[in-house]
């Protein structure tokens, strides 16, 4: 079972890259390299802090990108293009197929995300060894703060549980629609805080109800993004990440349940 | 093809492990609340850049701040119902106090002098 599942989450990764998924990362240095030097001439000594900013939020926002649109076509392209078929004649079980492909996108994922934090901090060092030391002392965090980590570390969890997503749609819509789909729970996972706060503001119970059922249903995104507090040099301790990420794993175990359940009971004939 | 068992066996699954993630969720939530907006300001200072942001849907993005707006209003208006009313007096008194200091450095007549 562990074997055929490796070697699918293997194939899956060895996909993407033959599918120019990596390319992005040349996109993410020349961006990084680009707005080292031009924010360098138009900032009063907050270059790293906004160099920061910037690599943080681009790795999440070029992490969704491969997350949705490789994510959505990881199950229904096999479908679409029927090679279902000879890949269930192999004595491999469904669930197997499921879980493999959805391995091979973290794992594709995962790679992505260590080689952006290792070309910011790349960036930063560039940036820290050409600062005067007057600029440096006055930097709230120091360049090389390996506190960012944390932030990638969130990021990460954050980028698994939007990559279940997919693929849970993946499994029984069209790709076009996976992706509206996937966005539209993300968006409202960066926003369920206010589902939350709703009850405050209106009456009606059956609203009230519905809104705190939702909240406690949709993906809750928001507590993953601590890419302000690490570059503000507030903490985030151990416990919270543990939480969080605990909070992922077990999220994302129901959406891959889900996404099993529905691929097991689909009629390819 | 599938046994029914086995269908109804992951949906338990589901439910749990969501069960599980909500339990986290509020573990979390209790021991790290979430942060409150300090600055209570809700209005924008410039017209033209709120129509640039809002990427020609300007008519959705007023509504939408409009419905941000009135969630606001209802908000602190029960929040001030909540409000003891032995607090709010003390705070009405503090307040008529800050006008008189007010009044009195501005050289005008208080009103009680005035009275």
């Amino acid at each position: 079972m562990t074997r055929s599942i490796g070697v699918i989450a293997l194939n899956v990764f060895r996909e993407s890259v033959r599918d120019k998924v990596l390319y992005n990362l040349v996109f993410f240095a020349i961006v990084l390299m680009g707005a080292s030097y031009l924010i360098g001439q138009i900032t009063a000594g907050q270059d790293v802090k906004l160099i920061k900013d910037l690599g943080l939020a681009a790795t999440s926002i070029f992490g969704l990108f491969i997350a949705v649109f490789i994510g959505i076509g990881l199950v229904s392209k096999e479908v679409e293009k029927r090679s279902i078929y000879s890949l269930l004649a192999k004595p491999i079980e469904r669930h197997h197929l499921v879980i493999g492909k959805y391995l091979g996108l973290v794992l594709t994922l995962a790679v992505n995300l260590a080689v952006m934090a290792a070309a910011l901090y790349v960036v930063l060092a560039y940036m820290a060894w050409m600062a005067q030391p007057g600029v440096a002392a006055g930097w709230e965090r120091p360049a090389l703060d390996p506190a960012m980590l944390k932030a990638f570390l969130m990021t990460f969890c954050e980028l698994a549980i939007v990559t279940a997503i997919a693929v849970f749609f993946s499994t029984f819509s069209t790709p076009i629609l996976s992706a509206a789909f996937t966005f539209a729970l993300f968006v409202a996972g960066r926003f369920s805080a206010d589902l939350r706060n709703f009850n405050q503001v209106i009456e009606s119970p059956l609203a009230n109800g519905l809104t705190t059922a939702l909240y406690w249903v949709l993906p809750n995104l928001s507590p993953f993004d601590v890419r302000a507090q690490v570059v503000h040099g507030q903490p985030v301790t151990a416990s919270y990440m543990a939480l969080s990420a605990g909070y992922a794993v077990l999220y994302i175990a129901a959406l891959v349940a889900a996404a099993i359940a529905v691929f097991s009971r689909r009629d390819f004939k | 093809m599938p046994s029914r068992f086995r269908t109804f066996g992951l949906i338990v699954l589901v439910a749990v492990l969501m069960g599980g993630a909500a339990s986290l969720q509020a573990v979390r939530e209790t021991r790290f609340p979430p942060p409150q907006a300090t600055e209570d300001a809700l209005y924008f200072t410039s017209g033209k850049t709120v129509q640039r942001l809002a990427a020609g849907y300007s008519a959705i993005a007023a509504d939408l701040y409009w419905v941000r707006a009135i969630q606001y209003y209802g908000g602190v208006k029960l929040r001030l119902q909540q409000t003891p009313p032995a607090a709010s007096q003390a705070l009405a008194k503090w307040h008529r106090w800050m006008c008189e200091v007010s009044r009195a450095a501005a050289g005008a007549p208080s009103r009680r002098s005035a009275a």
